[in-house]
């Protein structure tokens, strides 16, 4: 074998002048970042100057450093504690987002191919269920009805009757502001339903692929109403909303989208679909490889790296609609950026560490039977109940989240104790689910490098720095900013990624 | 056919090397002997596919549980 | 872990086959910790191994998973060369600021328990609530009356 050698030239460290940081290369730059979520891009330069302590009072970068807590010089830990402490807050507010599957009616099969039709959640299971959500210590709680891979409206009934114990044991005993949301794809949907929704304050959330021909393609191998039936409804709320002088900042149709191959090159498409629509959000994810047999994913599927150009393309289609005045946001780019911009938790479990599986999120199944994520759920539906956690008629909110297994979803899902995450200058804005590396992996931990989602948030954290600090356009920026949860209704009293219905 | 590898104990923690071989059954037939200074992993009856990508996979995966539960392992030391 | 004149070049060897590099590293200069974060990084990349050949050295080979030139395999060189500083550098850092984290987190979680939920702060609107006591009911009978001690209070 050849022998050869490198000439190696480590890096001046005066460790004891520094903050605790880390950092890694973006668009040219070095990004440093720590655990309160402040950051700085600085040039390989300044870089140096930091590690070798020579950012000093009189350097030009020295006054914002120092504020953020790069620096030992004036380091003030408790404002740095403080701003942790504002981020994680979520940890002790108990589970918000409570996903209910009223039915697997519909088209729906296993990953077998087995017909799962017949099955609803009972009008008795349905009332334990709702008491069981309103136990959650969180002040605000959402309940989201879907159906399994279904239409949950073709369980209305229940869905009513759900309702109405909910609110009847809320007004009498846990005072919560409760948040009630369908997704639905309306194929079950009448007028009669659709007034009732909107008499009684439950939010809509839908399927829109896109325009006509790219939305009634995915209908082949996915159940949904056809392209102009979900026009007409979506029409019909807006249209009823405003009749009833709703504010459309809150009261408004979601609609979610299914990426698929063909999506990938109809991404200008898309977006203007969602602007002509009035829509508000638009939520970018790409398909799960694990959830599809291997014919289904040969016709829609595509590589992580194909999608991140798509996402690319797409967001700079999305920021360009909103310089012509359309609001209209990227749901993932939302949460990103409200974790670098605000010391707010945008409380989308899929971004915590750890992982809200169980704390911040629980699904329950038809039966009653109880897990700590849909995805769980889901695992379950293909035939693997390792994460079921319980039934609704002997378990308590308490039980659940201290549940052995939500404690080891917790702890797979720790950036700090992870290899790769803890190192990692995304480590702040970030997070992963155990159950799909479980999905996709095979363990709970999975092998970082491999990680479907850490390439997906690494390289969309990565987009969003780039164009943050791009200063050439004060109108981007400020579009951005405004993506930020609270400031644009970007829907953070739910999942931020509920399956499509 | 086989392949015998020997997984050094001061890089790799002995129950890392039994979690992947527990990990990669489906894949082949994986025999394990502890020794004083090393574990040594025997690879035979690899199914499907090529012995030398299982045995190199393998590899990988022993030291990913391994980095992964010396983290894990500090991270409980410290908390 | 040794001291190091940051200022001073150092050279790492390195052999070069059809299909590896395999480095001998010396844990006095790169920490076993370093050596495992950046073998980490290149799981994807590579097939990672680690033996010994000497005390205090581990030898890392890295197998390419597709073919590679050898101008491939020396760019490869140079980037687990360089992820290895890099791990050394955050290592230390790391070490040097462990005091720094373990104070803010602690404090970041306790700041995090005692911030109260509203239904602790309605417990305590509660608590306050009796506490007020305009009817004085809590008041002891002989302390609003002045009467003697030995008389019973009333329920």
């Amino acid at each position: 074998m050849e022998q050869r050698s490198l000439t190696l030239s480590p890096p001046e460290l005066s460790e004891d002048a520094l903050g605790f940081f880390r950092w890694g290369r973006v668009a040219g730059h070095v990004l440093v970042t720590n655990d309160a979520g402040d950051w700085a891009r600085l040039s390989e330069a300044e870089f140096a100057d930091l590690l070798a302590g020579r950012i000093a009072d009189g350097h030009p970068r020295f006054a914002e450093l120092q504020g953020k807590g790069f620096l030992r010089d004036g380091l003030d830990l408790d404002a740095l504690a403080a701003r942790m402490a504002q981020r994680n807050r979520h940890l002790r507010r108990g589970p918000y987002v409570h996903v209910v599957t009223l039915t697997v009616r519909g088209n729906a099969r296993g990953a077998n191919g087995r017909a799962l039709d017949g099955l609803d959640m009972t009008p008795e299971t349905a009332a334990q269920v709702a008491e069981f959500v309103l136990q959650s210590t969180s002040p605000a709680v959402t309940v989201e009805f879907q159906g399994h891979t279904g239409e949950p409206l073709r369980n209305f009934d229940v869905l009513r009757h759900f309702v109405e114990v909910a609110r009847t044991h809320n007004q009498r005993s846990t005072g919560k502001t409760l948040r009630l949301r369908v997704l639905s794809n309306f194929t079950a949907l009448t007028e009669e339903i659709a007034e009732w929704l909107i008499a009684n304050e439950v939010l809509v959330t839908t399927s829109l692929d896109g325009p006509a021909a790219l939305h009634d393609w995915n209908r082949t191998w996915k159940e949904g109403s056809a392209h102009a039936d979900v026009v007409r409804w979506l029409d019909y709320f807006q249209r009823r909303y405003a009749e009833l002088g709703r504010d459309p900042a809150q009261w408004h149709v979601e609609a979610l989208l299914t990426t698929t191959r063909r999506t990938l090159d109809a991404a200008r498409e898309v977006v203007e679909e969602y602007a002509t629509r009035g829509l508000q959000t638009l939520g970018l994810r790409p398909l799960d490889r694990a959830r599809f047999d291997r014919d289904t994913w040969a016709a829609i599927g595509y590589t992580i790296e194909e999608y991140l150009e798509f996402y690319r393309r797409t967001i700079d289609h999305i920021l360009e609609a909103n310089r012509r005045g359309i609001v209209l946001a990227e749901r993932t780019a939302s949460i990103i950026l409200t974790k670098m911009l605000t010391s707010d938790d945008p409380g989308a479990v899929d971004f915590q560490s750890p992982h809200g599986a169980g704390t911040g999120q629980i699904a329950y199944n038809v039966d009653g039977r109880i897990f700590p994520s849909d995805e769980a759920r889901i695992v379950d539906a293909m035939g693997e109940s390792f994460f079921e956690l319980g039934h609704v008629r002997s378990l308590s909110i308490q039980d659940i989240v201290r549940h052995p297994t939500v404690r080891a979803i917790a702890a797979a899902s720790l950036l700090d104790a992870q290899p790769m995450c803890a190192d990692c200058w995304n480590k702040p804005f970030c997070g992963f689910s155990p159950v799909r590396n479980f999905i996709t992996q095979g363990d709970l931990f999975g092998q970082r490098p491999h990680c479907v989602e850490c390439k997906e948030h690494l390289a969309i954290s990565t987009r969003l720095v780039e164009l943050l600090t791009d200063d050439s356009d004060a109108t981007r920026q400020e579009t951005l900013k405004r993506w930020t949860a609270g400031s644009v209704h970007t829907p953070t009293d739910g999942r931020a990624f509920p399956e499509s219905p | 056919m086989s392949e015998r590898i020997t997984f050094d104990r001061s890089l790799y923690l002995p129950e890392a090397v039994e979690a992947a071989a527990a990990a990669y059954t489906d894949h082949a037939r994986i025999e394990l002997t502890p020794g004083a200074d090393a574990v040594v992993a025997v690879i035979s009856d690899v199914l499907e596919h090529d012995p030398r990508l299982v045995a190199h996979a393998f590899c990988n995966h022993a030291l990913h549980e391994t980095i992964a539960r010396r983290r894990q392992a500090a991270v409980d030391e410290a908390g | 872990m040794a001291a190091q004149d940051s200022t001073q070049e150092s050279r790492l060897g390195f052999s070069l086959g059809t299909d590896h590099i395999s480095f001998e590293v010396d844990e006095t200069v790169y920490p076993l910790e370093a050596v495992y974060g950046a073998c980490y990084l290149f799981l994807e990349k590579c097939f990672v191994y680690l033996s010994r050949s000497a005390t205090g050295a581990v030898d890392v080979r890295l197998t390419s998973r597709e073919a590679a030139s050898p101008a491939e395999l020396d760019q490869l060189a140079g980037a687990f060369a360089n992820e290895l500083l890099s791990q050394v550098t955050r290592l230390r850092l790391s070490q040097a600021t462990a005091r720094i984290r373990d104070y803010y987190t602690a404090a970041a979680l306790r700041a995090a328990a005692s911030a109260p939920s509203v239904d602790d702060l309605l417990a305590e609107l509660e608590a306050e609530e009796l506490l007020e006591d305009p009817l004085e009911i809590m008041v002891p009978w002989e302390e609003k009356h002045g009467t003697k001690q030995d008389e019973t209070e009333p329920k």
